[in-house]
């Protein structure tokens, strides 16, 4: 039973570390514009839509541009390789996963939140009609 | 009002239900009774609180907020159904439906098995939780409780606002349904595990538990594939898991159900493995529970496409509190009992069988270590990327896979390596030629080849194990007795049920669960049916009815794991050599993808029901026609018809799909425009014309039609110069918009003594700033009329090579889950009948004195010595 228990530990500790490695590699922390400008690191941001500014598809490169303000309230650019997300007009917030390059947040993931889930602040539509 | 009530009858005949089968399990047996009519009695309760719902649902009860937020009156029936489960208030119903019925059933099982008082005063904590849950945020609260101050006493609203419209398909009425019955079943190992641990019935809880554990692993595994299979039919980016926290969420109690059911097979063995067993098993519903409160407390917040809203203070509190107390409670009786729970194992080798199915439960083991770590990282305000998960998981899959094949070929106990490397010749070999030809076929990355192999040496074990069992086992014989007209009914029904069934599955796999093609599909698709239906009769009439002998009592392990197997190749094929292009497609003009290997026409677009169009495409390949692809855009109330939801149109294959993602549709040619600023000059028509922006004019009355979603018009002033006017005419240039369909009427001018017209195409004002307007201003040639527009689509376009197989394997993953479920049912029936005849036997020599358990009873089929002795020190 002994070699049984030392081989598996080993295993285990080795797995353990490899997990670790991984997670540091992988990691991703919850950034503001900022700060992923200042450290050039990926990071995922969020904040809401800039509606007035509008926003562009572009085919022929295949980018989705808009103007994107941060929980801190600053405001940039993003580029996202892709088209518009589902539910973006409307999205009461808007989660973008990327980095910082040269003034412009070039996203590689954006997630959209469906308003049907902030079911707290559902104002009823026409509630006298 | 009589939902709530129904639901207030949940709570307190299950509360009661509970204490009284607890105070049954402490030897008041004669509380049996009532426990058990009690516990009916919640049952009843909670299907007519779901019978209420529904009720509600399909008669547009709009007074009900939880159908006015959800329902529409433009749902079709199928879709009205998942309304029932589309938020949080009515998931929580559907979960307390299925426990209900569960817990029906789990009474009579659990009285034969001699542990209904305890398992059943655990099983209803749970039913207790979600009424209590669905009382504290209930799905039957009026409109008017729920926005006071808006709705006036009495107001009915004319219609809902709806479904989320990712959720309009058909599979999502499959998805949820199947996913929170495996949620539910994993209630019932849960209570097996934490009753045997407190009967002190270490081992025979084990046996009993098992066909539950291995069904809710299927049942889980199953919903969880729907909702892959869902992502990826509907949401259109090509894949089916992106390791998102709520699929994860899904996906961890699996995980470790299945290591609990590979190293509780251990534990029949050889009685060791108490300790893992038991935790394993507690902390499978635990990390439903987990996953519940993940999704549902609002924690996940920003992480999650998926989770649902902060559900308000008093569901926080009440969901942490559950949450807390099935974990704290069972795991605070595990640790009371650690010392006691040490077996006497018996021992085995390294190289056995045993070793085996305990490496596989480490694994699983491991494997969810790695997703709950990933998943709980939006905790810490971190996330974790793709990548963490795969990488790990690489590893994980090639070493679990490569023990999956070995094990099979090990013996219990012990075995000797010559005797494995005699048996895994075949294996080998077929593993060396596949792995060769996939390195030929273009598979480089040396990770993807180690997973592949590993795989298919896998898969060849099993093959071979699994058809060595079934070639003694399997016969088809025709019953060539003279039939009666009653038979002939019978084989038309059974044919008919068959045509019927396999159309179904058809129809829904082929039409990705889109109702509106389920028309054309049926047009298309019906003469093969009919073909099929009268081979089916043709058979049955002349060879007689068949029947099937088809052992497949042993299968399950092999099933399941070359399932486990082909999806792994699946996975690496759809995921690892997906090719992908964006093409632009004018309509119909035959464009080239893919290197050639296909033809790609653009055909127009066809309207459906409520604002749908189907982007049609026809897909030629070097064999020629192939199919039609038909990516769907739909405007819909739901975002106020700001943008279009886009849903994929794929082209199946037997080997890949071709999935086509929408991106833009446009119009090239046309009347040329131009797009000028204030005093900008544009110099067109081969210097001919020049055109001058002045001004505009967009006068208030004008600006309210447009805000209240009337045509409106504008007016443009520019000065065009020609040859035969240098000093220019001014020419005030008009449009008419409508803002709800965006068509445009321009009014046409014709520049004095030319052919040349100039229009007005848009006006696009700067409210903060009117210096910085700009319009668009169209122009043309009457001598020399410029081309038609036409219409240009750009879809993305992906081949996914092998993806059947991922659905494939699972599905074949889920059958094997199926006969061992047949077998292990069995097992447990037959040990308590064994043990219940060798207990007699004791009671009638005198020694036994108190009630059997169910463990107690297994065990004396092997030691009736010690148990005795173990009956009498209790006693």
């Amino acid at each position: 039973m002994k070699r049984k228990h030392i081989i598996a530990l080993v295993v285990a500790v080795a797995f353990i570390g490899i997990a670790a490695f991984a997670l540091i590699d992988n990691k991703i922390d919850y950034s503001d514009f900022e700060k992923a400008a200042s450290n050039g690191r990926r990071a995922q941001v969020s904040g809401t839509y800039e509606k007035d500014k509008g926003s562009r598809y572009d085919v022929a490169s295949n980018t989705f541009s808009f103007f994107m303000k941060d929980r801190q309230g600053h405001e940039m650019p993003v580029k996202y390789a892709g088209i518009r997300p589902n539910n973006f007009e409307i999205s009461p917030s808007v989660v973008c996963v990327g980095k910082v390059e040269g003034g412009v947040f070039e996203a590689t993931d954006i997630q959209t939140k469906c308003p049907s889930r902030y079911e707290g602040s559902g104002k009823m539509q026409n509630p006298t009609s | 009002m009589l939902g709530n009530i129904a639901l207030a009858l949940t709570l307190t005949a299950s509360v009661t239900g509970m204490v009284l089968y607890a105070l049954a399990a402490r030897g008041r047996t004669e509380l049996t009774i009532v426990a058990r009519r009690s516990t009916q009695l919640a049952i009843l309760g909670m299907l007519v609180a779901c019978g209420t719902l529904l009720y509600y649902i399909f008669n547009y009860h709009f007074e009900i907020n939880y159908v006015y937020e959800h329902a529409s009156r433009k749902l079709s029936k199928f879709l009205l159904f998942s309304v029932f489960y589309a938020s949080q208030e009515g998931s929580f119903m559907l979960w307390g439906l299925w426990t209900s019925l569960i817990a029906a059933f789990l009474i009579g099982y659990a009285r034969r098995q001699r542990y209904e008082a305890h398992v059943m005063a655990i099983f209803l904590s749970v039913l207790v939780f979600i009424s209590i849950m669905l009382l504290a945020k209930s799905p039957f609260e009026t409109i008017y409780a729920a926005h006071p101050g808006e709705a006036i006493k009495g107001f009915i609203p004319a219609d809902g606002k709806g479904l989320n419209p990712s959720l309009e398909n058909l599979w999502i009425v499959i998805h949820p349904p199947m996913l929170f019955l495996g949620f539910s079943l994993l209630a019932v190992p849960f209570a097996f595990a934490l009753a045997g641990l407190i009967k002190r019935d270490y081992q025979g809880w084990v046996v009993t538990s098992m066909p539950w554990t291995l069904g809710a692993a299927m049942v889980l595994g199953f919903g969880v594939m729907l909702g892959g299979f869902w992502a990826y039919e509907t949401l259109g980016w090509g894949g089916f898991w992106a390791w998102d926290p709520v699929e994860n969420a899904s996906l961890l109690p699996w995980l470790v159900t299945v290591a609990a059911a590979h190293s509780m097979l251990t534990q029949k063995r050889t009685g060791g493995l108490i300790r893992t067993n038991i935790a394993l098993t507690l902390l499978a519903y635990a990390l439903v529970l987990y996953g519940s409160f993940l999704t549902r407390s609002g924690v996940l917040g920003d992480a999650s496409v998926h989770s649902f809203a902060d559900p308000g203070f008093l569901a926080f509190n009440l969901l942490v509190t559950a949450l807390g107390l099935f974990i704290i409670v069972p795991f605070g009786m595990f640790l009371w009992r650690w010392r006691e729970m040490s077996g006497f194992a018996q021992d085995y080798k390294i190289l056995s069988r045993e070793t085996g199915l305990s490496i596989a439960s480490a694994l699983l083991g491991a494997s969810a270590l790695v997703v709950f770590i990933g998943t709980s990282a939006p905790l810490l305000k971190k996330k974790v990327e793709m990548g963490f998960y795969n990488n790990l998981h690489i590893p994980l899959i090639i070493v679990l896979l490569v023990v999956n094949g070995l094990s099979l070929l090990l013996k219990w106990r012990q075995s000797n390596w010559s005797e494995v490397w005699k048996k895994s010749i075949i294996a080998l070999v077929g593993t060396a030629v596949l792995t060769i030809c996939i390195v030929f076929l273009g598979v480089h990355d040396p990770r993807f080849i180690g997973v592949c192999a590993a795989a298919f040496f896998a898969l060849f074990v099993n093959l071979e194990i699994g058809w060595k069992i079934l070639s003694g086992h399997w016969r088809v014989s025709f019953d060539r007795s003279s039939p009666t007209s009653h038979d002939y009914m019978r084989r038309l029904s059974t044919a008919l049920g068959i045509t019927l069934i396999l159309g179904l599955i058809g129809l829904l796999a082929g039409t990705a669960g889109d109702y509106n093609l389920f028309g054309p599909s049926i047009a298309q698709f019906w003469p093969y049916f009919a073909i099929l239906f009268a081979l089916l009769i043709t058979v049955f009439v002349l060879a007689g009815y068949p029947k099937f002998i088809f052992d497949t009592k042993f299968l399950g392990a092999y099933v399941a794991h070359a399932g486990l197997a082909i999806f792994v190749i699946g996975v690496i094929a759809a995921n690892g050599y997906t090719k992908h292009e964006i093409v632009r497609l004018p309509i119909n003009k035959p464009v080239p993808a893919m290197g050639g290997k296909y033809t790609l026409t653009f055909r127009g677009i066809e309207s459906a029901p409520n604002e749908h169009t189907y982007w049609i495409i026809n897909v030629a390949d070097k064999n020629g026609y192939a199919g039609t692809a038909r990516p769907l855009s739909f405007m819909t109330d739901f975002n106020q018809h700001q943008a279009p939801i886009l849903n994929p149109g794929i082209v199946k294959y037997a080997s890949r799909d071709l999935y086509f993602t929408l991106m833009s549709s446009e119009y090239e040619g046309g009347v040329p425009r131009d797009t000028l600023g204030k005093l900008q000059e544009a110099n067109v028509l081969g210097g001919k014309l020049k055109i001058k922006f002045i001004n505009f004019d967009f006068p208030q009355s004008e600006k309210m039609k447009m805000m209240s979603q009337k045509p409106f018009h504008v007016k443009a002033t520019v000065v065009a110069t020609t040859e035969v006017k240098p000093a220019g005419d001014t020419l005030i240039l008009g449009v008419t918009r409508n803002p709800v369909t965006d068509e445009a009427k321009e009014d046409d001018m014709l520049v004095p003594n030319t052919s040349f017209h100039v229009q007005l195409g848009q006006l696009m004002p700067d409210m903060q700033n009117p210096a910085n307007s700009k319009v668009v201003i169209r122009y043309f040639d009457d001598q020399h009329l410029p081309p038609a527009p036409t219409e240009v689509i750009t879809v993305e376009t992906f081949v996914k090579p092998f993806i059947n197989l991922v659905w494939g394997g699972i599905l074949t993953l889920v059958l094997g889950f199926g006969f061992s479920v047949v077998r292990r049912r069995k097992e447990a029936l037959v040990a308590i009948d064994r043990a219940e005849r060798a207990y007699e036997k004791l009671l009638t020599s005198g020694h036994a004195k108190s009630i059997p358990d169910a463990g107690a009873m297994e065990n004396t089929r092997n030691q009736p010595l010690l148990i005795k002795k173990k009956y009498e020190n209790r006693a």
